[in-house]
């Protein structure tokens, strides 16, 4: 009889911490249910709308670049990461990184070299031809931003960077700027009445006068 | 033992629930599961843009500075029958962006006409086409101790993901607004083309030259 007259409130207890954890995993699946059904502010009709500032000339520079070709690229790398939560369970996280950019094959005006021929031939020595890459869009996404808002995303935009000048600045592109290059230059000197020659090697200065000292 | 029967019921519903959160929690991490830190085939990093040959001469480059704002508090107003608006706190964030443009010209749309040379070949007359941007871009990296970000109430954080996206609006703003800045530059534009052909024809052999564009 005792015996039975202890067990009670102790079953009671269990009772009442049973209904109460199962009233609080109510309330988190309704709230969970209730956020999850519902959109956020941000996610709904224009977002992100920004503030229209003005912008600042911060400096204007002469600059003599001849763009020969040019494409737009877009690439990504993921990442994925483990959030380890005390009690619970281990949390997985992911995010890409997407990156596009114009890519530009561009020539130094400045450093391309004439050298009057016979008559209205020139020979012309092109420079090397510069990989140029300019970001047109940056986009991240992520399960978390909440998560993600204090790792260094660098690193990852790095990785993009190095996947699009390894797909396109290849020897084969290069070889169809070049070309394009050479067409350019060529119709150009062609304008001003000239013939265009293009060479390769070394043209060296002797006695004040430049002179080819190889040509391929 | 009807309060064993209780017990056992309430058990049941317990491991319900747990049942339910568990198979939620399963089903989203399946749908962001990614390889870790992979380069995945690059299905989609297709080029966008056409492989273009291009003839376009640089002579001048634009750096911008821009500040991208946003303020919840400003833009959203509480509409009853718009649940978007429904919402306890805002979201504020200033990002300084940092815009190249590169102005010039189209050598393609110079024709026969633009080029004039005299009868003894000492003086040419060159006429150059409405100057264009030619390339744009916005930093890839940005210094993250320049970031102003908060959220409050029940807004959600702002992080990469946000910040990105503001960054590409006030670039797109900029490059909408192409004209009001190209009108600031404009002389500079046109002042570094001259110094840029004169000094090209000149290298050619021709000791008198006149270089105008077409905005006069």
């Amino acid at each position: 009889m005792k015996k039975e007259e202890q067990g009670k409130p102790l079953s009671k207890a269990i009772q009442y911490l049973l209904f109460g954890i199962l009233a609080l995993a109510f309330i988190a699946l309704a709230a969970f249910l209730v956020k999850s059904c519902l959109p956020k502010p941000e996610e709904v009709g224009e977002q992100l709308p920004l503030e229209d500032t003005s912008a600042i000339i911060e400096s204007v520079r002469p600059k003599g670049e001849l763009y020969i070709y040019s494409l737009v690229a877009e690439d990504f790398v993921t990442k994925q990461e483990t959030e380890h939560h005390v009690l619970l369970f281990p949390e997985e996280h992911s995010c890409v990184q997407v990156v596009q950019q114009k890519i530009s094959f561009v020539l130094d005006l400045d450093k391309i070299k004439y050298v009057p021929d016979s008559g209205k031939v020139v020979l012309v020595q092109l420079p090397d031809i510069r990989y140029v890459a300019s970001t047109q869009d940056s986009r991240f996404m992520s399960d978390d931003e909440d998560y993600w808002k204090d790792h260094n995303t660098d690193p990852m935009k790095h990785a993009v960077e190095n996947k699009l000048k390894k797909k396109y600045d290849t020897p084969k592109i290069r070889q169809q700027a070049k070309a394009n290059a050479q067409k350019t230059i060529g119709d150009l000197l062609a304008r001003f009445g000239y013939e265009a020659r293009f060479v390769s090697g070394n043209i060296e200065r002797t006695d004040g006068v430049e002179t080819l000292k190889s040509v391929k | 033992m009807e309060n064993k029967e209780r017990l056992g019921k309430l058990l049941v519903l317990v491991l319900l629930v747990g049942a339910i959160w568990m198979v939620e929690r399963c089903t989203d991490s399946e749908a962001v599961a990614q390889p870790e830190e992979s380069t995945p085939v690059p299905t989609s990093a297709d080029i966008l843009g056409l492989l273009k040959e291009e003839t376009d001469l640089v002579t001048t480059e634009v750096k911008i500075s821009k500040l991208a704002i946003y303020d919840t508090s400003k833009s959203e107003h509480f509409r009853f029958t718009d649940i978007s608006t429904w919402k306890y706190g805002d979201r504020k964030c200033i990002i300084p962006v940092e815009i190249t443009v590169k102005y010039g010209y189209n050598l393609k749309e110079l024709s026969v006409n633009d080029v004039k040379i005299s009868d003894d070949s000492t003086s040419v007359y060159v006429m150059l086409p409405k100057p264009k941007i030619i390339d744009s871009g916005y930093n890839l990296y940005y210094d993250r101790k320049q970031v102003v970000a908060i959220s409050t109430g029940l807004r959600s954080s702002i992080g990469h993901e946000t910040e990105e996206e503001l960054r590409k609006k006030a670039y797109d703003q900029v490059i909408k607004k192409g004209d009001d800045i190209k009108r600031n530059v404009e002389s500079d534009i046109e002042k570094n083309a001259v110094t840029l052909v004169e000094s090209m024809v000149k290298s050619l052999g021709f000791k008198d030259v006149t270089v105008v564009t077409k905005n006069k």
